[in-house]
């Protein structure tokens, strides 16, 4: 099917070599979404994706916390850091 | 009241009339120009009494250049600098894009600038996307990347569930300057989730832009009105 092309409002159809040109360029499109949807179906668009960073990380503390990492673990710097603020900052019993 | 007529040869009458309410303070003389003006001036006057032509100056922030509406199917949509005031009048140029509908489902909009070789497609077009608060870099690609998710198109009869709309700048398009580019745009992609997208982009290239292009990444523009504006300073 003739694509067309509006230039200062005038509607005007492709040539044979911008035909060409286009498909080229649409297919490379293709193959790039293609490529990259894992991406949007991890963070956007799936079925299942990844939670808010802010979630990802109470759960790594937690898991700290719990030892999974080994004892060491809670004497990082990161681990002290966000433990001071939730120390300071106790959640209501 | 006293007026002065005129008698056209075919019967009827042209008059200048006084006004319908007295003068308020004393008498109104009007002087008339002592020449014609040129096509579309306006006859003014100094305050005193002296009128002269001259030309209306145009305050609008936004002078509208052109208009384009599709209403199907398109590849690509083109402002060149054969619309007059573009590109060499004003400092900052605008294109509002509203009710953008994609012919494919989840692709995205993307831009590319003329210059006197046609269009150009060097890898020197650098984005930088934000997207619902994360950043995304295309730093080498052809064409400016002007969102980062697709464009939904999903309707049902005269309801229509996703669209795109935005506002895009453009700066620099005389020689030995960098053509540049920011947007603010909101839509609705194939998920139907809103996304807010605000992005930049310049060239490492220095020919005058004569023309700006729009464009899907795949597939054609259904609909969508796009309206290029010269900014006044």
């Amino acid at each position: 099917m003739t694509r067309y092309k509006n230039i200062n409002s005038e509607r005007i159809a492709f040539t044979a070599a911008e035909e060409t040109a286009r498909d080229t360029e649409e297919k490379a499109a293709v193959t790039e979404k293609t490529a990259n949807q894992y991406r949007f179906d991890r963070t956007i668009s799936g079925t299942k994706t990844y939670p808010q960073i802010p979630e990802q990380l109470d759960q790594l503390f937690k898991d700290i916390t719990a030892g999974k990492f080994g004892d060491d673990a809670k004497t990082g710097e990161w681990y002290i850091a966000i433990k001071a603020v939730k120390d300071a900052n106790p959640k209501p019993s | 009241m006293s007026k002065i007529s005129l008698k056209h040869s075919g019967g009827n009458v042209v008059s200048l009339n006084s006004p319908t309410n007295a003068p308020s303070a004393a008498d109104v003389a009007f002087k008339l120009p002592n020449q014609d003006g040129s096509a579309n001036e306006f006859l003014k006057t100094d305050g005193s009494g002296n009128l002269s032509f001259g030309t209306v100056t145009n305050n609008n922030t936004f002078v509208k250049l052109s208009k384009t509406t599709i209403t199907s199917n398109t590849s690509q949509v083109d402002f060149t600098n054969s619309i007059t005031g573009a590109f060499d009048t004003y400092k900052t140029y605008a294109v509002t894009i509203t009710g953008l509908v994609p012919q494919n489902d989840d692709y995205t909009l993307r831009a590319r600038k003329f210059d006197s070789n046609g269009i150009y497609t060097g890898a020197e077009q650098h984005t930088r996307v934000v997207e619902n608060g994360s950043l995304y870099s295309y730093p080498s690609d052809d064409n400016f990347v002007l969102i980062r998710q697709g464009i939904g198109n999903n309707s049902s009869g005269s309801e229509i569930y996703e669209n795109f709309n935005g506002i895009f700048y453009f700066f620099n398009f005389a020689a030995n300057n960098r053509f540049s580019v920011m947007s603010n745009c909101v839509y609705k992609n194939a998920s139907s989730d809103t996304t807010f997208t605000t992005m930049g982009g310049t060239t490492n290239v220095t020919t005058e832009t004569t023309g700006i292009r729009f464009y899907m990444s795949s597939g054609d523009i259904s609909t969508g009105e796009f309206t290029l504006y010269g900014i006044a300073s």
